[in-house]
C-alpha cells in the first residue's frame, strides 16, 4: 500500500466517529464513563505499576548474581523483593486483564451500550490508580519490607517501615477492585443483548464472570484484614501480636481467604484469553464448550476451599492440612480439564501462528508445568522439603507470568486492532513472543532446581555452590526484559504508522469484531445486535463468502 | 402477613413499554426502566454480599478468640452496659422501620412523606451515634482502652471488684487474662467502630437523598436509589443484631 | 446511535425480568407487625442474656435469634419476600459465603490442640525424639 493510499485511509477512518476520536481533551479521558476508554486508562496504570515491578525484579536479579549480598543491603533487599511484590501483584496482576480488557470487551461481547454501572466504573479506576499511588508514596516515603504478603506480628508490630500506608493503598485499590466485581456480575446478568443466552457467552464472558464472583466474595476479607493489621499499627489493639494473646496464624488464615482465590484473578481472565485465541486462529468452535464454561466457575469455587495450602508449615492443624492437601489436588481437575479441551480444539484446526496464538500457547505450556509443580507443593511431605524455597518462587512464576502474563500479551496483541484502529507489526510481535518464551524458562527453571537443592527464598546472600544457576537465571531474566520492552516499542510505533487495522483483522467470530466497528462508536452499537447462533461457530461461516449468513442480525429499526 | 400487601405499578408515569426513554431517571446504558431497576437492585445485593463478607472477617477473627479465651471474654463483657445496648438496638430498628416507610412513600410517590420518614431515620441514627458517644467516653473513663490505657483490670481493680467480685478474684488469681480481657476491648471497638462507620457514612447518604427529593420538587421522585440505599439502612440494622447479643450479652450476667 | 430496537427484545434475551413490572408495595401495617416481632424478639434476647444457662448454650440462644431477626429484616424490611429468585439467590450468598471462613477456620483451632493431645502422642514421639523437643511442643500445644 502506497503511502499516499494509507495517508487518504486515515483521513476516511477518521471521519468516523469513535469512541478515540469523539473528544481529545485530557478531561474528556479523566471524566469519561465510557468503559472503553476507562479500559484505555486501566491499560497506562497497569502498564506503569508494571514498569515499577520490573524495575525492582531486575534489582532482585541483579543482587543475585553474587552468592554475597554485596549490590544491596539485606534491608534495601527485602524492600524490593516487597515492591516487586506488591506493585506486580495488587497493582499489576489483579487488575490486568479484567480491569483493562474486561472493561473494553464485556459490553462489546455481550451486546450492551456500556457496564451495569459507567460512574461506579470510572470510580474504580480512580481509587486502583490512587491506591496504587499511594504504594508508591511509601515506597519513596522509605518502603516496606514485610513482603506482599504483610505477615504478622512483624508486620504488625515489629516493621518500622511504611506498612501502614502500603496496606491502605491496597485496601483503597481492593475496593476498586471489588466494585469492578460487581460491576461485571450485574453487567453480564443484566444487559446481555437479545439472544445473548448463558451459553452463547464468549468463554471469556464466563472467565470474567468467575474471576468477579471471587472479587465480590475474597477481596472484603482481605481488605477487613488489612484494615485491622493497619489499625493494630497505630492503635495497639494486640489482635495478631502473640505477646498479648493475639495469635498471628489467623492472619494467615484471614489473608490467605483471599490471596489464594486470587490466584485465579490472575489466571481465570487469562485462561478465557486464551480460549478466545485458540479458537480464532485455529478457526475452530472451543472443543466441550460447557466444560470449559463450567471449569471456570468450578475453578473459583473449589479455589476458596484450599487455602491452607499455605500454611502447612505453620501452627495450622495437621488434620485441617490432609483436608487442605486433599482439595488442592481436586482444583487440579477443572484446570485440567481446560488444558485437554484447547489441546483438542488445536486438534484438525486450521492453525495460524500469530502473534497472539504464539502467546497462547505458550500460556498452555508454562502453565501446565506451574499447575504440575504446585501439587508437588500440594503435597504435605514434599510440602515441608519444598516450603519458601525457590522451587515455590519458580512454581508461582510460572503460574503467574508463563500464565497470567502470556495471556494479558495474547490479549495485548489480540485486541490491539481493535482498541487503537492500529495492526501491530506482525514479525517484531512474533521475535518477542520468543524472547520472552525463552527468557522466561532460563530464569526460572533453574529456579525450581535451587529450590530443589535448599536455596531459600527472600535472602540476598547464598551458598556458593548455587552461582551458576543463579547467573543463569538472572541472564535469562535480562533476554525476558528485553522481550518486554520490544512490545512498548513497537506497540507504540503502530499507533502512528501500523496498518490501518479492518473491522475484522483475524476473520473471528464474536460481537466485537463481526458488528463493532474497526474502532468502536461511543455507543458501542447502532443498533443492540439480536444473537441467532451459538459462540465460535466457524463451521457455517466463511468470511469469504457472503452468501453465508452472518451469526448475527443487527436488530430493531434505527 | 402477605395478604395486607397490595399491587402497585413502580413506574412513576407507567411510562415503561413505550417512550421510555423520555423517563428523565432512565440511564444511558439501559433500553427501558424496568431492566434498570432489576439491574440497581441485583448491584446492591452483590455490594451486600460484600459488605457480609467484609463484617465476616473480623466476626469470625471475633469468634475464634471467643472460643479461645472463653473465660477472659466472658468477664470482660460485663463491663459492656447491656442497657444502652438495648437501647441502641431499639433504636437501630425502629429506624429500620421508618426508613422501610420512606422508601414506601418514594415508590408512591409521596414526597413529604418520605423526606419525613428519612430525617425520622437521620434522627435515630444520631441518637444512635450518641449513644455510642456515651459509651465510648465510659470505657475511656475507666481505662479500658486496648494498647493505651488498660489499666481497669490492674491499678484499679478494687472499681472492679465492687461491681464483679468474682472476676476480680480470677484476675488477680490469673493475671493473663488481662491481655485476654484487652484484645475483647480490641474487638469491642474495632467492631462497633466499623459498624459507628457505616451508620455514619449511612446519615451522609439518606440526608443527600432528603435533599434531592427537596430540591427536585417538580420532577418524580426518583424512587431507585432511595430503595438502595434503604437495602444499605437494613444491613447496618443487620450487623447491629448480630453485634448486640454477641458482645453485650453472650456469656452471663 | 438512538436506543432503538423495540423493549421486548431485552426481555427475551436473558429472561430475567419476572413477568411485568408491578412490584409489590406491602402497606404500613405489614411493616408496622414487622417491627413488632423485632421488639418481642429484641427483649427474648436481652431476658435470654440473663439466664443461667452455659457460655456455649448461650451463644446458641443468642445467635439463633439473632438470626431469626436478621431473616426478618431481610424478608420482609429488605423485601426479599417480594423479590426475584435471583434476588433471594445473592441474599443468602454473602451468608453461605461465610460458612466456609468459619468452618475451616474453627476446624483448625478446633482440632489443633486435639493433635498434640492425641493420646500415646507424647510417648512415641519422646521414644524417638529427646525430650527437649518433646517439651517445646508440649508448650505449643496447650493455650
Ligand atoms: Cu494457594
Amino acid at each position: 500500500m502506497s503511502a499516499a493510499e494509507n495517508q487518504m485511509e486515515t483521513q476516511a477512518h477518521h471521519e468516523k466517529v469513535n469512541y478515540i476520536n469523539v473528544r481529545t481533551t485530557l478531561l474528556s479521558w479523566l471524566v469519561t464513563l465510557d468503559h472503553k476508554r476507562i479500559g484505555i486508562l486501566y491499560l497506562l496504570t497497569v502498564s506503569f505499576f508494571f514498569l515499577i515491578g520490573g524495575l525492582a525484579a531486575s534489582l532482585v536479579r541483579m543482587e543475585l548474581v553474587s552468592p554475597k549480598g554485596d549490590l544491596l543491603e539485606s534491608d534495601t533487599y527485602n524492600k524490593m523483593f516487597t515492591t516487586h511484590g506488591v506493585m506486580m501483584i495488587f497493582f499489576f496482576l489483579i487488575p490486568s486483564i479484567p480491569a483493562v480488557f474486561g472493561n473494553f470487551l464485556l459490553p462489546l461481547m455481550i451486546g450492551a451500550r456500556d457496564v451495569a454501572f459507567p460512574r461506579l466504573n470510572l470510580l474504580s479506576w480512580y481509587m486502583v490508580a490512587g491506591g496504587g499511588l499511594l504504594a508508591l508514596a511509601a515506597l519513596i516515603m522509605g518502603g516496606v519490607d514485610t513482603g506482599w504478603t504483610f505477615y504478622t506480628p512483624y508486620s504488625s508490630s515489629f516493621a518500622k517501615t511504611q506498612v501502614a500506608l502500603t496496606v491502605v493503598g491496597i485496601f483503597i485499590a481492593g475496593f476498586g477492585s471489588i466494585f469492578t466485581g460487581i460491576n461485571f456480575l450485574v453487567t453480564i446478568h443484566k444487559m446481555r443483548a437479545p439472544g445473548m443466552t448463558w451459553f452463547r457467552l464468549p468463554l471469556f464472558v464466563w472467565a470474567m464472570y468467575a474471576t468477579s464472583l471471587i472479587m465480590v466474595l475474597g477481596t472484603p476479607v482481605v481488605a477487613i484484614t488489612l484494615l485491622l493489621v493497619a489499625v493494630e499499627r497505630l492503635l495497639g489493639l494486640g489482635i495478631f501480636d502473640p505477646a498479648r494473646g493475639g495469635d498471628p496464624i489467623l492472619f494467615q488464615h484471614l489473608f490467605w481467604f483471599y490471596s489464594h482465590p486470587a490466584v485465579y484473578i490472575m489466571i481465570l481472565p487469562s485462561m478465557g484469553v486464551v480460549s478466545e485465541v485458540i479458537s480464532a486462529f485455529s478457526k475452530r468452535r472451543i472443543f466441550a464448550y460447557h466444560f470449559v464454561a463450567f471449569s471456570s466457575l468450578a475453578i473459583a469455587i473449589i479455589g476458596f476451599l484450599v487455602w491452607g495450602h499455605h500454611m502447612f508449615s505453620t501452627g495450622q492443624s495437621m488434620y485441617l492440612g490432609v483436608v487442605f492437601s486433599f482439595i488442592t489436588f481436586l482444583v487440579a481437575v477443572p484446570s485440567a480439564i481446560k488444558v485437554f479441551n484447547w489441546l483438542t480444539t488445536l486438534y484438525k484446526g486450521r492453525i495460524e501462528l500469530t502473534a497472539p496464538m504464539m502467546y497462547g500457547l505458550g500460556f498452555i505450556g508454562l502453565f501446565t508445568i506451574g499447575g504440575v509443580t504446585g501439587l508437588h507443593l500440594a503435597a504435605m511431605a514434599t510440602n515441608v522439603h519444598l516450603t519458601d524455597t525457590y522451587f515455590v518462587v519458580a512454581h508461582f512464576h510460572y503460574v503467574m507470568v508463563g500464565g497470567a502474563i502470556m495471556g494479558y500479551m495474547a490479549a495485548l496483541h489480540f485486541w490491539w486492532p481493535k482498541m487503537t484502529g492500529r495492526m501491530y507489526p506482525e514479525s517484531w510481535a512474533k521475535l518477542s513472543a520468543m524472547i520472552i518464551f525463552i527468557g522466561f524458562n532460563v530464569t526460572f527453571m533453574p529456579q525450581f532446581i535451587l529450590g530443589y537443592m535448599g536455596m531459600p527464598r527472600r535472602y540476598h546472600s547464598y551458598n556458593e555452590e548455587w552461582q551458576v544457576l543463579n547467573v543463569l537465571s538472572t541472564a535469562g531474566s535480562s533476554v525476558m526484559g528485553l522481550g518486554y520492552i520490544l512490545p512498548l516499542g513497537y506497540l507504540l510505533w503502530s499507533l502512528k504508522y501500523g496498518k490501518i487495522a479492518p473491522q475484522n483483522p483475524w476473520n473471528a467470530r464474536g460481537l466485537e469484531w463481526e458488528i463493532v466497528d474497526a474502532i468502536p462508536h461511543p455507543h458501542n452499537f447502532e443498533t443492540i445486535p439480536i444473537v441467532t447462533q451459538e459462540a465460535y461457530d466457524y463451521e457455517h461461516w466463511h468470511p469469504n463468502k457472503p452468501a453465508q449468513q452472518p451469526v448475527i442480525v443487527g436488530g430493531g429499526k434505527s | 402477613m402477605s395478604n395486607t400487601t397490595q399491587d402497585l405499578s413502580l413506574d412513576p408515569h407507567g411510562a415503561h413499554g413505550h417512550g421510555a426513554h423520555d423517563n428523565p431517571h432512565l440511564g444511558e446504558q439501559f433500553e427501558d426502566i424496568a431492566q434498570q431497576y432489576d439491574t440497581y437492585t441485583v448491584g446492591m445485593w452483590a455490594f451486600i454480599v460484600q459488605e457480609v463478607m467484609f463484617f465476616g472477617g473480623v466476626f469470625a477473627a471475633y469468634a475464634i478468640y471467643r472460643y479461645k479465651y472463653l473465660e477472659a471474654f466472658s468477664y470482660a463483657h460485663l463491663e459492656l452496659d447491656v442497657f444502652w445496648g438495648t437501647v441502641n438496638t431499639f433504636v437501630l430498628l425502629f429506624s429500620s422501620f421508618t426508613m422501610a416507610l420512606g422508601v414506601r412513600a418514594a415508590m408512591l410517590q409521596a414526597r413529604k412523606a418520605q423526606i419525613g420518614f428519612f430525617l425520622a431515620t437521620i434522627l435515630f441514627a444520631c441518637v444512635f451515634m450518641g449513644v455510642k458517644y456515651v459509651e465510648y467516653s465510659a470505657k475511656f473513663d475507666h481505662g479500658l482502652i486496648p494498647g493505651h490505657n488498660f489499666t481497669l483490670y490492674t491499678e484499679h481493680l478494687n472499681e472492679v471488684r465492687e461491681k464483679h467480685p468474682h472476676v476480680a478474684e480470677a484476675v488477680e488469681k490469673n493475671p493473663a487474662l488481662v491481655p485476654q480481657m484487652e484484645l475483647f476491648f480490641g474487638f469491642y471497638f474495632a467492631m462497633t467502630g466499623l459498624h459507628g462507620l457505616h451508620v455514619l457514612i449511612g446519615i451522609i447518604v439518606i440526608g443527600a437523598l432528603v435533599i434531592r427529593a427537596w430540591i427536585n420538587k417538580n420532577k418524580p421522585l426518583d424512587y431507585m436509589p432511595v430503595e438502595m440505599v434503604g437495602l444499605y439502612w437494613h444491613l447496618v440494622d443487620i450487623v447491629w443484631i448480630f453485634l448486640f447479643p454477641l458482645l453485650y450479652l453472650v456469656g452471663g450476667h | 446511535m438512538a436506543k432503538s430496537h423495540s423493549t421486548g427484545g431485552h426481555h427475551d434475551a436473558a429472561g430475567h425480568h419476572d413477568g411485568g413490572h408491578a412490584h409489590v408495595i406491602p402497606s404500613v401495617g405489614f411493616y408496622f407487625w414487622t417491627l413488632l416481632v423485632l421488639m418481642v424478639l429484641l427483649v427474648l434476647t436481652v431476658w435470654a442474656g440473663y439466664w443461667k444457662v452455659s457460655v456455649s448454650a448461650g451463644i446458641v440462644i443468642a445467635l439463633t435469634i439473632a438470626v431469626v431477626k436478621a431473616v426478618i429484616v431481610i424478608s420482609n424490611f429488605m423485601n426479599v419476600k417480594f423479590g426475584t429468585k435471583q434476588v433471594w439467590l445473592w441474599a443468602g450468598a454473602g451468608f453461605f459465603w461465610l460458612i466456609i471462613l468459619f468452618a475451616y477456620a474453627f476446624a483448625d483451632y478446633v482440632s489443633r490442640d486435639h493433635w498434640m493431645k492425641y493420646p500415646g502422642w507424647e510417648q512415641t514421639i519422646s521414644e524417638r525424639v529427646t525430650s527437649e523437643v518433646s517439651g517445646e511442643a508440649k508448650e505449643e500445644g496447650s493455650h
